[in-house]
């Protein structure tokens, strides 16, 4: 038989989740944890749900937090997944933003990528940026530009960090000549270049945790992330996000995901087929 | 069968969207005969437990099943037919365990895939079942057929 | 430094050697339990760590990796199932039988790609 959770285990398991790691996991969500924990249950020599809890919480916060949040945490990306986005930070961001530049009004454009997982988020718009610096050259150049990467998976942070991709995943949604503009070919191994990698910072980070020191941003995408959050972590999110971004900044949440009844902050702008948030005056 | 059959529709949609990497459009649940035409190439597997015997197949016109493939690989077409069928087999054997996977109170076990193609050739399924086929639209490189059947007591 | 990859089908093993390379690893393939098995006879010094299908002929994988775990050169090397079975009775035994991770198909390139860097402890600072 299938290892089942009892109502009282998951009770205790998702107080812990909530209070370790952030994440809350609402009624309803036991299949998950019977999915996401068998292996790690099974792991620990635990026969139950329960005997699993008490290991977790009577050993050190650090061995078991980590795989947890790895079990819960799904990293499914894809360059330019639901294109909308940076349809908008080609068409309508940047070209605002190098107005503001060329009118004195900004010497540096911040953006936050707030769940990169492996990376193809960040990287994808420092290539629209470096693409537009090119197109119009002048002022503005891709040091005007800073790009901060958090995510809560030190595996997905690591491969994001090394800059390497497979076939598989250069070809998922990853324009031709971009890819062959910006990545060397080592036998089936693409590499990013340099110069794209060195536009962003990786910083593993839980959302839980305070922004302070984060600074304000231009630009902020939190896309797929909220969705094992609870109705309450959201809202606290949603604002403190709010918080660190500039008047006149952009917004992005993942394409099925909407931020109505959880902030009160934004504005939604519709610009062609897509769809992303101002931040009110 | 139509819950059955919904299932096995999720698990064609996570299988495109997570190893092929496109969205297909899925149309809704037919009831089909029990003897299909199928389109040039399809791909089959059998699922079977104490209570239940059944099986899935994928079918699709040759060129798209070879763009499918493409997607599945990431790189250009597959070195020779053998990796084709490979590939379909390894597709349909991913559908086929995604769905059990969901329907785990009835404790299936897959088959080996196999692949199947043709012109003017057909499937004759068992009769007295309900065999159900939705339609998928793979964004621009065209369709495919599921056909399901499952007996359970 | 080299990964063991334990799949019958062909097409699978290529998929997995594009995150293996991705990775900095060498590949090394076996169809089916027993091959992998003979593998390792030979070279078990070098493979760090072993994915491994479960439904194969002549030894399936949840055999082979019990078999993996009874030999005292190769138990301590870390398996990682790739499989389609992903029911929790299957992933309970396959853990409980010395798997180290489980992935189920199907996946995203990326996901076996970290969970492969997670498996061989390939971590960010």
């Amino acid at each position: 038989m299938s290892l089942k959770i009892t109502g009282e285990e998951f009770n205790l398991l998702r107080n812990y989740i909530r209070k370790e790691c952030g994440i809350t996991l609402e009624d309803g969500k036991e299949y998950l944890v019977e999915s996401r924990f068998g292996k790690l249950v099974a792991e620990t020599g635990s026969g139950t749900f329960g005997e699993f809890y008490v290991k977790v919480v009577n050993s050190p916060k650090e061995k078991y937090r980590d795989k947890i949040i790895d079990a819960i945490t799904t990293n499914e990306t894809s360059w330019y997944r639901d294109k909308t986005p940076f349809v908008i930070f080609e068409e309508v961001i940047l070209p605002q933003l190098f107005e503001k530049f060329r009118a004195g009004q900004i010497a540096k454009a911040r953006i936050w990528s707030v769940a990169c997982s492996t990376g193809q988020e960040p990287y994808s718009l420092a290539m629209l940026i470096r693409e537009h610096c090119e197109k119009h050259p002048g002022l503005v150049t891709p040091s005007n530009f800073e790009i901060m990467c958090t995510d809560i998976s030190s595996s997905a942070l690591f491969i994001a960090q090394s800059g390497r991709y497979d076939q598989v995943s250069v070809s998922r949604g990853l324009p031709e000549n971009l890819k062959n503009k910006y990545f060397t070919q080592k036998g089936r191994v693409w590499l990013l270049s340099d110069e794209v990698k060195r536009m962003i910072t990786l910083k593993k980070f839980n959302l839980q945790n305070s922004f302070t020191g984060f600074g304000s941003f231009d630009v902020v995408l939190c896309r797929n992330v909220a969705i094992y959050f609870s109705e309450e972590f959201k809202k606290d999110l949603f604002f403190r996000l709010s918080k660190t971004m500039k008047p006149d900044s952009f917004f992005f949440l993942g394409s099925s995901e909407s931020i109505s009844g959880y902030s009160d902050k934004f504005e939604m702008k519709k610009y062609g087929t897509g769809v992303c948030y101002r931040l009110k005056k | 069968m139509e819950q059955i059959m919904k299932l096995f529709v999720e698990a064609t949609m996570e299988t495109f969207t997570t190893m092929v990497g496109l969205t297909p459009d899925a149309g809704e649940i037919e009831d089909v005969g029990h003897i299909i035409t199928p389109s040039e190439i399809c791909a089959n597997i059998s699922l079977s437990g104490d209570n239940a015997q059944g099986a899935t197949t994928i079918t699709f016109a040759r060129e798209v099943a070879i763009k499918v493939v493409e997607g599945f690989m990431g790189e250009g077409m597959a070195d020779s037919d053998e990796d084709l069928y490979d590939a379909l087999g390894e597709i349909v054997n991913i559908i086929g365990g995604a769905a059990k996977a969901k329907l785990s109170e009835m404790q299936l076990k897959l088959s080996l895939p196999s692949v199947t193609g043709g012109n003017n050739y057909f499937l004759s399924l068992p009769k007295d079942l309900p065999i159900k086929k939705v339609k998928f639209t793979l964004e621009d490189l065209g369709e495919m057929n599921l056909i399901v059947y499952m007996k359970h007591t | 430094m080299a990964i063991l990859a334990v799949d019958d089908s062909r097409i699978m093993r290529r998929l997995i050697s594009g995150a293996i390379e991705v990775l900095g690893y060498d590949m090394l393939e076996a169809g089916n339990g027993v091959e992998a098995l003979e593998v390792l006879e030979k070279s078990y010094e070098e493979v760090d760590l072993i994915l491994l299908d479960w439904n194969m002929p002549e030894m399936d994988g949840y055999t082979a990796l019990q078999k993996i775990k009874e030999d005292e050169r190769f138990k301590e090397i870390p398996v990682m199932m790739v499989t389609t079975e992903s029911e929790r009775e299957n992933m309970v035994k396959a853990i409980q039988a010395g798997a180290k991770n489980y992935l189920s198909k199907p996946f995203t390139q990326e996901d076996l790609t970290s969970k492969i860097a997670e498996c061989l402890g390939m971590g960010f600072e």
